[in-house]
């Protein structure tokens, strides 16, 4: 079973690279103050699109039918009576616009701002802001050329694909898993190994697994950016192909933007350093370099971070999975439809399985209340009858 | 709207970041979280007048927007994974994510995207949100015993992910 502690902080670490997008909150606040409504339905809808409700209810009433499914029904009916549930089903009904009668139509919500816009700060390196507009505006030479030449008022045309190319930074990442015949994962992985020194490349990380009936093993390469598509090619020669991925993600404006603070940090360190070199009192020094310092923690992160982007722009990462033939079905492929459906079924029929066991409790109360009455009945008409007789 | 803007100062970032990790696109969890805020904002009247019980609700609407996300866009999202080895961009994949990710995270993410998708929003409130089996099956409209089963699932089957077999002897030898 998998660490329950790492599964956490991996997903602690996930969850720490999102950013809280800058203005979302005002946005919402705006659009709360404004009246604007989220689109129809209560607070906890949303579930499945509209269409499908009908169908679905429909496709439940001949599964009812057919089953002659009274405990069905009986089941539908008893979600847990949580505050929460009741308050779900009210606000189902509490939707004054749901039938389309109650109110004037409401403005859409609107869309938060980007990021850029927003806080005016271009160097957030958000996801989104990696525009080709952004990129000419900030690189020097050709495409500062392009932006200049823009008629005023209109946006700028764009650059040629070629000067684009050459200036863009790409960071590629790519993931194949390739089943091999018996007893030839440490071969495949020798080879691989091969490939990557060929390449002019590193194995960055390697873990085989030989022990157990199903050797496997991953490697993590790093190879140049320009041989990232042929050693991929290679790659996937060397076995079956079961699942592949292959990201390219544009870093240009991340990186013209971190170059850009980080030119402008300097330049306030340097204004610092001349400052610093007129002060007189001990005072203004410290004053002085705390700034100094300050900036220069900045430049430090920034040009880690230019680093870090360097390299992975330099050496693609390719992760290589490797699986003998037996230990494919290990392999979870997406879901089909029948399979989550399945799933569905299973989580529904262990939710039956729970709700008898709880009705029986309501059962053998019953049953044990009936029958004192039965009893206590039967023994006061056998008093009556005695005293009769 | 001071009320409003004290519950997002709170929960937003929180909501989020979990919407993030169930869809795997800020922009698409963005988009989630402020309808859901809406809603919640719009029903405010009718809210649990219990803080314990405000957690998982907030949950069950932000997991509602999310699916009511993920449903409409699936037609448009690429496949990851494809048996025929084509292959394909992965949208999700944004330059901060691919700069700040360790290795593991990444791979731990990775195995994350292939759950089915009640799975992965169950692991996603159970480890990063941190909610509690009752709340999780709260906020999901589920039993706590489907929750468990679900979970137990999900662990069977991150176990069970070849990718993730190396960090699991590294957990190991760590102990």
């Amino acid at each position: 079973m998998i660490d329950e502690a790492l599964l956490s902080r991996a997903l602690d670490e996930a969850a720490a690279a999102y950013d809280e997008p800058p203005g979302a909150r005002s946005a919402i606040i705006s659009a709360a103050a404004s009246g604007a409504r989220p689109p129809s339905g209560g607070p906890t809808s949303g579930g499945r699109p509209g269409w499908q409700r009908p169908a679905l209810a429909a496709a439940a009433v001949v599964v009812l039918l057919v089953a002659g499914g009274v405990a069905l029904t009986l089941r539908s009916d008893e979600t847990p009576i949580t505050p929460a549930s009741r308050l779900a089903d009210e606000f189902e009904f509490a939707e004054p616009d749901s039938a389309g009668k109650n109110g004037p139509t409401s403005a859409p919500v609107p869309r938060p701002a980007p990021l850029a816009a927003t806080d005016g700060d271009s160097a957030t390196g958000a996801p989104g802001a990696s525009s080709g507009g952004s990129v000419a505006r900030t690189v020097p030479g050709a495409a500062v050329d392009v932006l200049a030449q823009a008629p005023p008022g209109q946006p700028p045309a764009p650059a040629p694909a070629a000067a684009q190319a050459s200036l863009a930074k790409v960071v590629k990442t790519g993931s194949v898993e390739i089943v091999v015949p018996d007893g030839r994962v440490s071969a495949t992985l020798a080879r691989l190994e091969t490939l990557v020194v060929g390449a002019r490349g590193f194995v960055a990380d390697s873990k085989t697994q030989e022990s157990g009936d199903s050797p496997s093993g991953v490697v993590t390469m790093r190879v140049p950016g320009a041989s990232y598509e042929s050693m991929l090619g290679r790659v996937r020669a060397l076995g079956e192909v079961r699942a592949a991925t292959s990201t390219g993600a544009d870093v240009t404006a991340t990186f013209v933007d971190t170059e850009a603070r980080l030119k402008t940090l300097r330049d306030t360190r340097a204004v610092y350093d001349t400052l610093l070199a007129r002060t007189r009192s001990i005072g203004e020094v410290l004053s002085v370099q705390q700034q100094i310092n300050g900036a220069q923690t900045q430049i430090e992160q920034l040009e880690g971070k230019l680093k870090v982007l360097n390299d992975q722009v330099t050496y693609a990462t390719l992760t290589v999975m490797v699986l003998e033939k037996s230990d494919e079905t290990a392999l979870s492929a997406e879901p089909s439809r029948i399979a989550s459906a399945w799933d569905r079924a299973k989580d529904n029929f262990g939710d039956g399985v729970e709700w008898a066991i709880a009705a029986s409790g309501t059962v053998a109360l019953l049953a044990l209340a009936t029958g004192t009455l039965l009893i206590g009945g039967w023994l006061a008409r056998r008093a009556l009858r005695r005293r009769l007789v | 709207m001071e009320d409003l803007d004290a519950w997002l100062a709170t929960s937003y970032g929180p909501a989020y970041r979990t919407a993030c990790l169930i869809l795997r696109n800020p922009a698409d969890a963005e988009e989630a979280v402020q309808d859901a805020f809406l809603r919640a904002w719009r029903f405010r009247d009718a809210l649990p007048a219990d803080p314990a019980g405000m957690r998982p609700w907030l949950y069950r609407v932000v997991v509602n927007s999310c699916c009511s996300k993920l449903r409409a866009e699936t037609p448009h999202r690429t496949r990851r994974g494809s048996l025929d080895g084509v292959d394909v961009a992965d949208p999700d994949a944004t330059p901060e994510l691919l700069s700040m990710h360790s290795e593991s995270t990444r791979l731990v993410l990775s195995a994350l995207a292939d759950l089915p998708e009640h799975l992965r929003i169950t692991v996603v409130l159970r480890y990063y949100a941190g909610l509690s089996e009752k709340e999780i099956a709260t906020a999901i409209s589920r039993r706590a015993g489907t929750v468990k089963s679900r979970l137990h699932e999900a662990r069977q089957r991150l176990a069970a992910d070849p990718r993730l077999r190396g960090l699991h002897q590294d957990s190991e030898e760590a102990r």
